[in-house]
């Protein structure tokens, strides 16, 4: 038995091992090819070790289009995003999970919904509406969708909620304490660590959405990465080592936010799929 | 009480980040006077446009131009947008392409009396591809430029070879048997390293080709397609085979700038000859070979060359109509400065074309630079029309696909292409 | 202790401005609005059911419809088979589990379009890599994206490296609920491997595998990034699908009266098949 048990672990690890090569040999690939000159990015069969090491190639990216531009576009509309639903979703996390009144459940219920409502049907008409009000092309329609919610954050945070014992509210409203002082000071602080998820998912959502960006905005000058990225795919079409070498710094903040945050991020999702 | 403070206030401060991102993105703009918003694509011209607007700064103190460019696919999803909000550009840079489905939906300013005051001064064809004929044939764009499709070829291929070079003498049957002999297998591993040509669908060679032998794409009224008919099909076929039969063209399945195109081909040296716009001239500039550039073939009926006009429109919109057209004739005119002349494009001002700063210009890369410019006489648009992008880029080249990569029979595939089509031309 | 209840509806002010205005009012404009003909520049134009005839007697429509259902069946159930395997051998006790955690779900953060570039490259068909390795094993690669026939499986086998670890991870933390004590009592009725997979392990993963399939179907129905990416929708039209297509006649051809009709119809076939999905798990998900 534990001989089967310990074969069964060995040809585990080697499969495993195996897999985890395959899976990481694409990024290989990609710093191989940011690299790369541009005539030996054409021979075939492909060279393994760079004839020369093009480091300059990185310049020529950040030169051939305005990626610090991109990065602080990205940065902006992530960060503002994350705080947006911070401020919407505890609100109305806070209502539903400790209020009762007329219409909680229909409330509710259509937020729950709104969950599979895929965003590819309602951005025509989102699109119509902030090209009558003038927003298109601002970053506007990017963040005060935001502001009004968000379906997934709402739901994690009102179940979250629910499991803080309600003496904490009678305690805290006998000091005489409001009930948005109750959230700030005790709701919040309790969930942390799902308010650390949910911001997670969120700033990593907004950094790699390409299609909220590509419809609502088309200057140059507030495309944020996934943009960019296209817009240089346009400009430099076949330059294979510096479209590499974009999307290798653009995937490198999140790369390096994940490796830190992965515990939060990977338990986030576990517990949406709990809860659902 | 301090944290949310911070809170409320990190978010007030990006968003006003947001906005000031959004304000200090604007180009140069002046306090007096009246001022007027340009913008055309490729990026990489902007300094000579810069220049040649300062140019027109000085010449002209009351006007004052704003400008901003883009790529080719995002700059046109920006004009869109603006016309959507109800905010167009005074002056845009208008492709042949579309200039129809601008005029159609009533967003640009007919420019014939502006046009005929000068008219004998201008390459007449271009202009008159301007036209939109269900508004009583005025043009809505004013050519600054032409260009054609030019027959590419790689010298040190043929050298290799030991095949003369094409000449504007050549017809497509040389072409396609000359093909066959530059196709090589240089490194001796069974496949082709270099091919003789690029055979695909694209408008820029293959439209051309179907009416050089007798065939049309669409009928003169623009309502029915006829790549069934025999002219149209036996070119197909012939284009088709090159790739299938011949070998002597690579497969792919369509001219699609986001794959591996004909131009990069060409670069890389994969293939000896290409048909393509006269704008390459500019990606050819710096290859590691010997090339140059003659006429399109003729066929047996005639000789077709596909090209058209580059211009720039007025929005029906403007606030200022005559400062507009006037910024519009600098841009298109004589004195639009020669350093914003583009490798390939051939002033609409015949003195400017017939020039020898022209020729100059153009013999440090073709060495018959005369082959371009009579490149006019022959020159043929590729039935733009209104939805001209739906049904020609993106459904012909998708019906025709199959044939090419040998999945399907040129019939079957000029079938479908039909059916597809003439549904987008009648569709609203 | 008493709240007042106004404070309520205050706090829900803005999801709930959120929901009529960004949420539920667009799904009745695009319904509305699949009646009409309207590019934006002229006022719309009443258009009754000519939008959905058109859909349904154009080919293009047919053809849309089974690219994206050959693209959700190939990474919808086949990349959940494969993150289901991923899931069962890491959870074996065997070191660097972390770190195989961790290279799985990698992709999965990256952007859909940084990935994109990383595989159209890798796919080329004259110079990827892809089809060198596939080369040194003796199979002479097909023209990946220059080949209607292929494109759409690169596209999968890309989406598969994408998405993969996401479901490993919710599978991973299904089968860690699973107590210990049922996999002890097999084994001393000497059950063997197969007996616990399928008796124990599978269905008391079936709630877990439940939410995997309907989430999988419907992120699947809904891909675009890559296709508008990696072959905008070609060659052929081989990679175009659905959502691709909305946006094609919404946001190039401008024709917004057909894509609200396509976008409505979108939501009505997605919406079915969740609702199909929701019926039938009585027959096969096991609550306990």
């Amino acid at each position: 038995m534990a001989r089967a048990k310990s074969i069964g672990k060995s040809v585990s690890f080697l499969v495993l091992l195996v897999l985890a090569f395959v899976f990481l040999f694409p990024f290989f690939w990609m710093f191989l090819t940011t690299v790369k000159s541009d005539g030996e990015l054409f021979l075939f069969p492909p060279s393994w070790v760079p004839q020369q090491w093009m480091w300059s190639n990185y310049l020529k990216t950040l030169q051939a289009v305005p990626f610090l531009r991109f990065t602080i576009n990205s940065l902006i509309i992530s960060v503002t995003n994350v705080l947006a639903i911070f401020f919407s979703c505890s609100l109305a996390a806070y209502a539903l999970a400790r209020y009762s009144f007329r219409g909680k459940t229909l409330v509710f219920n259509a937020i729950v919904a709104s969950m599979i409502i895929p965003i590819h049907i309602i951005i025509l008409p989102q699109y119509l509406l902030f090209n009558s009000i003038k927003w298109l092309d601002t970053f506007l329609p990017l963040i005060v969708p935001s502001l009004l919610g968000y379906s997934l954050g709402t739901f994690l945070l009102r179940q979250f909620f629910l499991t803080i014992p309600r003496d904490l509210d009678d305690a805290a409203m006998m000091d005489g304490a409001g009930s948005l002082k109750i959230l700030l000071k005790v709701y919040i602080p309790l969930s942390a660590g799902a308010f650390i998820t949910i911001g997670l998912f969120m700033f990593v959502f907004q950094w790699n959405d390409l299609l909220r960006p590509v419809i609502f905005l088309s200057s140059r000058n507030k495309m944020p990465l996934p943009v960019g990225l296209i817009n240089m795919m346009g400009q430099y079409t076949v330059q294979f080592n510096l479209l590499m070498c974009g999307a290798l710094l653009s995937i490198v903040p999140v790369m390096i936010l994940f490796l830190i945050a992965q515990r939060y991020y990977i338990e986030g999702i576990a517990m949406t799929a709990i809860k659902g | 009480m301090k944290r949310n403070r911070l809170l409320i206030v990190t978010l007030l401060l990006l968003l006003a980040a947001g906005f000031c991102v959004e304000a200090a993105g604007q180009e140069e703009s002046s306090a007096s006077g009246v001022t007027i918003k340009y913008m055309w694509w490729t990026p990489v011209y902007e300094p000579y446009i810069q220049g040649a607007i300062e140019k027109f700064h000085s010449e002209n103190p009351g006007i004052s131009v704003e400008y901003e460019t883009l790529a080719f696919d995002p700059y046109w999803q920006k004009v869109q947008n603006l016309f959507a909000a109800g905010n167009p550009p005074d002056a845009f840079d208008m492709s042949v392409v579309f200039v129809w489905d601008f005029a159609d939906k009533g967003s640009v300013l007919d420019i014939e009396d502006f046009v005929s005051r000068d008219i004998d001064k201008y390459y007449r064809k271009p202009i008159d591809m301007e036209r939109y004929p269900d508004a009583g044939g005025k043009p809505y764009a004013m050519p600054y430029q032409w260009v054609a499709s030019m027959l590419y070829y790689n010298e040190d291929a043929f050298d290799a070879a030991g095949v003369g070079y094409p000449t504007r003498d050549w017809d497509y049957e040389t072409l396609i048997q000359t093909s066959k002999k530059l196709t090589a297998d240089t490194d001796g591993d069974g496949k082709a390293d270099r091919y003789g040509f690029f055979s695909n669908a694209a408008h820029t060679f293959l439209d051309s080709m179907i009416k050089a032998y007798g065939g049309e794409v669409l009928s003169s009224d623009y309502s029915t397609c006829k790549i069934t008919e025999p002219a149209a099909l036996q070119v197909i076929q012939k284009c088709v085979d090159m790739i299938q039969k011949d070998k002597s063209a690579p497969v792919a399945a369509s001219y699609d700038a986001l794959l591996v195109s004909g131009g990069e081909m060409f670069r890389s040296g994969k293939i000896a000859m290409t048909i393509d716009g006269s704008y390459m001239i500019d990606s050819f500039k710096d290859v590691p070979f010997e090339w140059d550039a003659t006429m399109v073939p003729k066929g047996p009926v005639k000789r077709s060359i596909y090209g058209g006009p580059d211009g720039i429109s007025i929005a029906k919109t403007t606030a200022h109509p005559d400062e507009t057209w006037a910024f519009v004739k600098f841009m298109t005119g004589a004195d639009r400065p020669k350093e914003t002349w583009i490798p390939g494009g051939v002033s609409i001002t015949k003195s400017v074309a017939s020039s020898s700063d022209w020729t100059d210009m153009h013999k440090q890369w073709i060495s018959e630079p005369k082959d371009l410019l009579d490149a006019a006489q022959y020159m043929e648009g590729a039935d733009f029309c209104t939805k001209w992008l739906e049904w020609r880029i993106n459904t012909i080249n998708a019906e025709l696909a199959p044939a090419f990569v040998g999945q399907k029979s040129v019939a079957d595939a000029a079938r479908a292409a039909k059916a597809a089509v003439e549904k987008v031309l009648q569709s609203k | 202790m008493v709240r007042k209840k106004y404070e309520a509806w205050l706090f829900l002010g803005p999801s709930l401005l959120g929901l009529v205005f960004m949420i539920y009012g667009p799904v009745a404009a695009v319904f509305g609005l699949g009646f009409t003909h309207y590019d934006v520049l002229r006022p719309a134009e009443w258009a009754g059911l000519s939008n959905y005839i058109s859909i349904f007697s154009n080919p293009l429509f047919w053809k849309v419809l089974w690219n994206t259902v050959y693209f959700a069946l190939g990474t919808g159930v086949v990349g959940i088979f494969f993150s289901l395997i991923l899931a069962m051998l890491i959870n074996v006790d065997i070191p660097l589990q972390g770190i195989f955690r961790t290279i799985f779900f990698l992709p999965v953060v990256v952007s859909m379009v940084a990935a994109s570039f990383i595989w159209r490259w890798m796919l080329n068909s004259h110079f990827g890599v892809f089809n060198y390795l596939l080369q040194t094993v003796g199979i002479s690669g097909p023209l990946w994206l220059d080949d209607p026939r292929w494109t759409m499986f690169g596209i999968i086998i890309m989406t598969l490296w994408k998405m993969v670890g996401y479901n490993m991870i919710i599978f991973l933390a299904g089968l860690k609920n699973i107590p210990r004590e049922f996999y002890q009592a097999a084994q001393i009725d000497g059950a063997g491997w197969s007996t616990r997979l399928f008796r124990i392990t599978l269905p008391l993963l079936s709630p877990t595998t439940f939410f995997v399939i309907i989430v999988s179907l419907i992120n699947a129905f809904l891909v675009f990034e890559q296709t508008y990416v990696i072959t905008n929708g070609g060659p052929a039209n081989a990679t175009l699908t659905f959502a691709l297509h909305i946006f094609n006649n919404a946001f190039l051809y401008f024709k917004m009266g057909y894509a609200s009709a396509l976008a409505f119809l979108f939501f009505i076939i997605i919406l079915l098949v969740t609702m199909i999905q929701i019926g039938l798990q009585k027959r096969w998900v096991y609550y306990d």
